[in-house]
């Protein structure tokens, strides 16, 4: 399988009056077409900045300082901004985590989809056309209603289907999918996670599923990125990580989710504590003042990401390895 | 808008017109001297009982105060605004000479100052405590910080000395007779007047594109990979929209009222002219009846800006 997206040791850091707080810190995966690849992580693990350097979104204030970024054979950190333009929308498309918001209230539903397909060379007709297209492929019944409705008229669901419309018109190569179904109803949040599965199957669309719900993860990722204070703690495929956690943070986040019937419950039931603030790591691995089984070398070296088969970890001491110090 | 909620409207308006009719009447008659005192200065004082009474009456003020209020209230009811006891010339033949000059005044400041301060307004929000931003919203202290009189003084010594040009010499020369000649009256007021309203309609323009352009929509249209241009239009300031709206028709709305201060510097006949010289003369009728007028026109002026809230947000028009 060829890769869609190759992201190598990216870094982001925030900047402010005393200096460049790193949000993502050297961070490399790579996307095969057709292929999920969820990012895992709590909120302020740098995930979804991950998600917008790729994106070349990220606010005033945050920028990438290192790493690359390729799609296909080109590095998008080296584009200008009209070429990055290009680019983003086409061939590279998000959604976000909250339907209600991520909509312009002023503007039809069906202007919403034709300006991003005029924006990307489209004619007036042909954007009509695919707009329509496009909604009735995310499963919005009579388009041409919903086309002309405004976002106050549609319910949570729908929206987050416009949304998706918005984002796969172009039919782009590579889907982020930042939480897109924290913000819905139970029922709803598993037809959205069909379609977009359904929508990668059908157009062999990459897509990084961006989540901290292990449920939805078990279900449409192929692989697993776990990342903790901004860096990648954990990769391999899903089920392998679901099977014999190497991180002890991956073990964490599994030990709080209830286990399905047959598996193995993970050594831990939960993590205690809070994640580090990004401005004032700790020295050695930024996990170890959580972890119950940090050593002397946890604190003074911090675990690049090693090889743990069949997967990768950053730990010095893998879960693996405590049932039998114990 | 519902049959109900235009009653609702319709009720407000008239309450609010019932309070300012009252509070004019009121501090009318509080005001030292009366209507005999501004007409004959200090020979008033020589007046005789008898005189006194016969003058009272014929101005009408011997009345108990609140048939004087509801004997106005009857006649602007009928439509009916009153006599000058100055001029002798009607009410409602004064207010149509002078609403058209200052219409027009209003309408010119808001055409020159509405786009200025909008465009001002994004040029700083686009860049955020950067020199352009700093530059802009220092200019716009500025503007409101100088008064109208100052700026407008300067700005007729300015034209005298340097252009020979006197806006306030000849007579005024009303819209109907030549346009040019009125628009070469007028452009002055009017540009003195657009300053402050550029400041203030640039003020809200840029808070409030600010906060618009941190919306979660506004990053939808930036990952759909749109021209700067296009966000910054079609979301950022569409959706600004309302709370621009909303200051340009309150400022419109004062400018309805008569400015004072300009038609004075400038010599136009407006509202503002009117009402002053109605208060020095202590002549209720056009004082009272005037103030009504404007307060009429201010709140109509509110409901089209309540009506255009509809046009600019779907989520309004639905109820």
């Amino acid at each position: 399988m060829s890769a869609v997206l190759e992201v190598a040791e990216l870094s982001t850091a925030i900047l402010t009056a005393t200096g460049a707080r790193p949000v993502v810190r050297g961070v490399s995966f790579a996307v095969a077409a057709g292929e999920t690849l969820a990012i895992v992580g709590e909120s302020g693990s740098g995930k979804t900045l991950t998600a917008l350097s790729v994106m070349g979104l990220l606010p005033d204030g945050a920028r990438v300082t290192g790493g690359s970024v390729r799609l296909g054979d080109r590095d998008l950190l080296g584009l200008g901004a009209r070429e990055r333009r290009a680019v983003r929308g086409a061939e590279l498309a998000m959604i976000y985590q909250d339907p209600t918001t991520a909509l312009n209230p002023l503007m039809r539903v069906g202007a919403q989809v034709r300006e991003t397909l005029r924006a990307h060379g489209r004619s007036a007709e042909a954007a009509r056309g695919r707009t329509l297209e496009a909604l009735d492929e995310v499963g919005l019944p009579n388009p041409e209603r919903i086309a002309r409705a405004f976002p106050h008229q549609l319910s949570g669901g729908m929206r987050q289907r416009v949304v998706i419309a918005i984002a796969v018109s172009t039919r782009p190569r590579l889907l982020i999918a930042d939480e897109p179904t924290t913000a819905l109803d139970v029922t709803v949040q598993q037809q959205i996670l069909a379609l977009v599965d359904r929508l990668r199957a059908d157009h062999g669309m990459g897509v990084i599923w961006i989540t901290h719900d292990l449920g939805v993860v078990a279900r449409i990722a192929q692989r697993t990125l776990v990342m903790y204070a901004g860096r990648a703690v954990e990769v391999g495929r899903t089920a392998d990580l679901y099977r014999a956690p190497q991180h002890p943070y991956t073990a964490g986040l599994l030990g709080s989710v209830p286990p399905a019937r047959g598996t193995q419950r993970p050594p831990l039931a939960q993590i205690g504590g809070q994640p580090p603030d990004p401005g004032a790591l700790p020295p050695g691995c930024p996990f170890r003042p959580r972890c119950p089984q940090a050593r002397d070398r946890c604190a003074a070296t911090e675990p690049p990401l090693l090889a743990r088969p069949p997967q990768q970890a950053a730990c010095w001491v893998p879960v693996p390895e405590w049932s039998r110090a114990c | 808008m519902t049959g109900k909620e235009i009653r609702s409207r319709v009720g407000g308006t008239l309450l609010t017109l019932l309070g300012v009719s009252v509070v004019v009447f009121i501090v009318l008659r509080a005001l030292p001297g009366d209507a005999i005192t501004a007409k004959l200065g200090t020979e008033s004082g020589v007046l005789d009982h008898a005189q006194r009474q016969a003058l009272e009456h014929y101005y009408g003020i011997d009345q108990p105060l609140l048939a004087q209020y509801f004997g106005w209230l009857r006649a602007v009811l009928s439509g009916n605004l009153g006599v000058s006891a100055d001029s002798g010339q009607s009410v409602t033949s004064m207010l149509a000479a002078a609403l058209p000059v200052t219409v027009e005044l209003a309408v010119l400041a808001t055409l020159l100052g509405a786009p200025a301060g909008v465009f001002l307004g994004v040029l700083a929000a686009a860049r955020p405590g950067r020199p352009r931003d700093i530059g802009v919203q220092g200019a716009a202290l500025l503007g409101l910080a100088i008064p109208e009189f100052v700026l407008g003084s300067v700005l007729v010594a300015v034209l005298a000395s340097a252009f020979g040009y006197f806006p306030n010499a000849g007579a005024f020369v009303p819209l109907t007779e030549s346009v040019s000649a009125n628009l070469g009256q007028m452009i002055y007021p009017a540009a003195v007047l657009a300053v402050a309203f550029a400041a203030i309609v640039m003020r809200t323009t840029r808070s409030a594109y600010l906060e618009m352009a941190r919306a979660d929509f506004v990053r939808t249209a930036q990952g759909k990979g749109l021209a700067p241009s296009r966000v910054r239009l079609r979301h950022v300031l569409h959706n600004a929209g309302i709370p621009i709206l909303t200051i340009i028709g309150i400022q419109f709305g004062y400018l309805l009222g008569g400015t004072v201060i300009v038609e004075q510097i400038f010599a136009l006949p407006g509202v503002g002219r009117l009402l002053l010289n109605a208060i020095l003369n202590h002549d209720y009728a056009v004082v009272q009846s005037t103030v009504l007028v404007i307060a009429a026109i201010f709140v109509l002026v509110n409901l089209v800006v309540d009506l255009l809230y509809r046009v600019l947000d779907p989520r309004v028009r639905i109820s």
